[in-house]
């Protein structure tokens, strides 16, 4: 288990000498077990926060602190792994073994075997365990992607609009099932997206970036699973939908 | 239902030869009928001749392979992963490149004699491109997306190695053997013609002294079937090795 604390966190590109800024000044606190959700137009800066986090790019300014549970502070040593928006599985493993990926230095195979099957079950994909990433579809492939990452047992999931590229039935199934994923693991879990309804369905906060700046978070005080038709998903919605819109015009 | 459909144009040129033989339309002694091919075949076949011959050749192209394998395979790793190293050796390489293996022919023979010392170095400058070129793209050419998911799942280099880069450059790697292969058998039937004493090009070569086109055909004809049955044994291999490629059978919707 690990919260994360980004306290003046920067990015800044050089695209031909010129600097281009794509975070800036971002400080965000998030607790342990808690489920954020980050929203923004595309290019506002959500997937490098992310790619900062997990340490695929390297920070300008700032600091990322893990918080363990006893409270110590650390820049490294958070077990982390992201979910991208493809489901980037090895075309030359079968699912199952795709599945193990982030298993290799398990040095007990029977319990990396139980592990595996444990998450096929989760994911719903025990009849394609044999299968190989191009004879799925991209919904089965996103579970597969999903079902690595749990394998692996991260301190803190970070997911890149996992859903983006998925068909409104298959996105609809994915997100109940990582709301009782969240439940019953007690993960802690930043997940970014350019979809408002998703953001308030799954994030207990949600944090609203505007030209790689946080312009505001909004805490979503409303209990799982949510009812996207009640008034309250709804005017948060709107409230929300409002804040990114309304700077435009 | 293929392979009867791919049997129909050979069958047809055969025919079509016989005809010309039994009228007397094609000069024996320029192509004999294919019935006196068959029969030198066998000939050769029972003496022991062809099988002589051929292995020899075999013998050559397999060590030359090999010996290419273990020189060209660990450098376009190296270079592939090293790219500041690539600054060092790409003109060189693009200059050999450019030199047909067959010229080499006089220079080698003149350092190492008629023996098999040049049929085999032959052999590796004909391979040694295809199979280096190939598995250096396959190097570079690996997923960056996928290099990330190493990332994220904390690979070491050595993980990132044998678990993303070099299965992702399998597929070019065989290619790479199979293109080298067939280029190998080339090269060294060329440099069986011109300095050689055993082998299927002296075997032919040697017909063409003593004036008999029939052997001069078996042999034309040995090499081409060989050729077909090595590349059609990569081909095996590939869909063994690599289960993952060619299957396009889909489960699921979307």
């Amino acid at each position: 288990m690990a919260g994360v604390e980004v306290c003046g966190l920067g990015k800044t590109y050089s695209i031909k000498g010129t600097p281009i800024s794509a975070l800036a000044d971002v400080n965000l606190d998030i607790t342990d077990g808690s489920f954020v959700t980050v929203v923004g137009k595309s290019g506002c800066g959500k997937s490098t926060l992310l790619r900062l986090i997990c340490g695929l790019e390297s920070m300008t300014t700032g600091e990322i602190l893990f918080k363990s549970v006893n409270g110590n502070k650390s820049s490294v040593g958070a077990r982390v792994n992201m979910v991208f928006q493809e489901p980037r599985l090895m075309p030359w493993l079968t699912v199952e073994e795709n599945m193990a990926v982030g298993l290799i230095r398990e040095p007990d195979i029977r319990k990396a075997k139980e592990t595996v099957s444990q998450f096929l079950a989760i994911m719903g994909l025990n009849k394609f365990k044999e299968a190989y990433p191009s004879q799925i579809s991209g919904g089965m492939a996103q579970r597969v992607a999903l079902g690595r990452m749990l394998c692996y047992n991260p301190d803190l999931i970070l997911m890149d609009e996992p859903f983006g590229a998925l068909d409104a039935f298959t996105r609809r199934n994915l997100q109940k099932l990582l709301i009782e994923i969240f439940q019953e693991q007690k993960k802690t879990i930043l997940f970014v997206t350019h979809d408002v309804d998703e953001a308030v369905f799954l994030g207990q906060k949600v944090v609203i970036i505007e030209d790689g700046r946080i312009s505001r978070q909004v805490p979503v005080n409303l209990s799982y699973p949510r009812e996207m038709a009640s008034h309250a998903f709804f005017q948060l919605r709107e409230d929300i939908m409002a804040n990114i819109m309304g700077k435009e015009i | 239902m293929k392979l009867i459909r791919g049997l129909y144009v050979p069958l047809l040129l055969l025919v079509l030869w016989w005809l010309g033989s039994m009228t007397n339309t094609i000069n024996h002694y320029i192509l004999p009928p294919p019935t006196e091919i068959a029969d030198t075949a066998i000939q050769l076949g029972r003496s022991g001749v062809l099988l002589k011959h051929l292995s020899i050749s075999f013998y050559r192209v397999i060590v030359g392979f090999l010996l290419t394998l273990v020189v060209a395979l660990p450098l376009a790793v190296i270079l592939g992963m090293k790219r500041d190293m690539n600054d060092y050796f790409d003109p060189f390489l693009a200059f050999i490149r450019h030199i047909p293996p067959i010229a080499c022919i006089p220079i080698l023979i003149l350092w190492f004699g008629i023996g098999e010392p040049p049929k085999i170095a032959i052999i590796i400058l004909a391979t040694f491109f295809p199979i280096f070129l190939n598995t250096l793209n396959g190097v570079l050419g690996c997923d960056k997306k996928l290099l990330e998911v190493g990332r994220v799942f904390g690979f070491n280099a050595r993980e990132r190695f044998y678990r993303i880069i070099l299965p992702s450059a399998l597929p070019s790697i065989i290619i790479g053997m199979r293109l080298g292969f067939g280029y190998s058998w080339r090269a060294l039937i060329g440099a069986e013609l011109i300095a050689a004493s055993s082998g299927i090009g002296y075997m032919i070569i040697d017909a063409e002294q003593i004036s008999r086109p029939d052997i001069i055909i078996v042999g034309i004809i040995t090499i081409g079937i060989s050729g077909y049955i090595i590349d059609y044994t990569f081909l095996k291999l590939t869909s063994w090795f690599m289960p993952w490629e060619d299957r396009s059978v889909d489960y699921g919707g979307s």
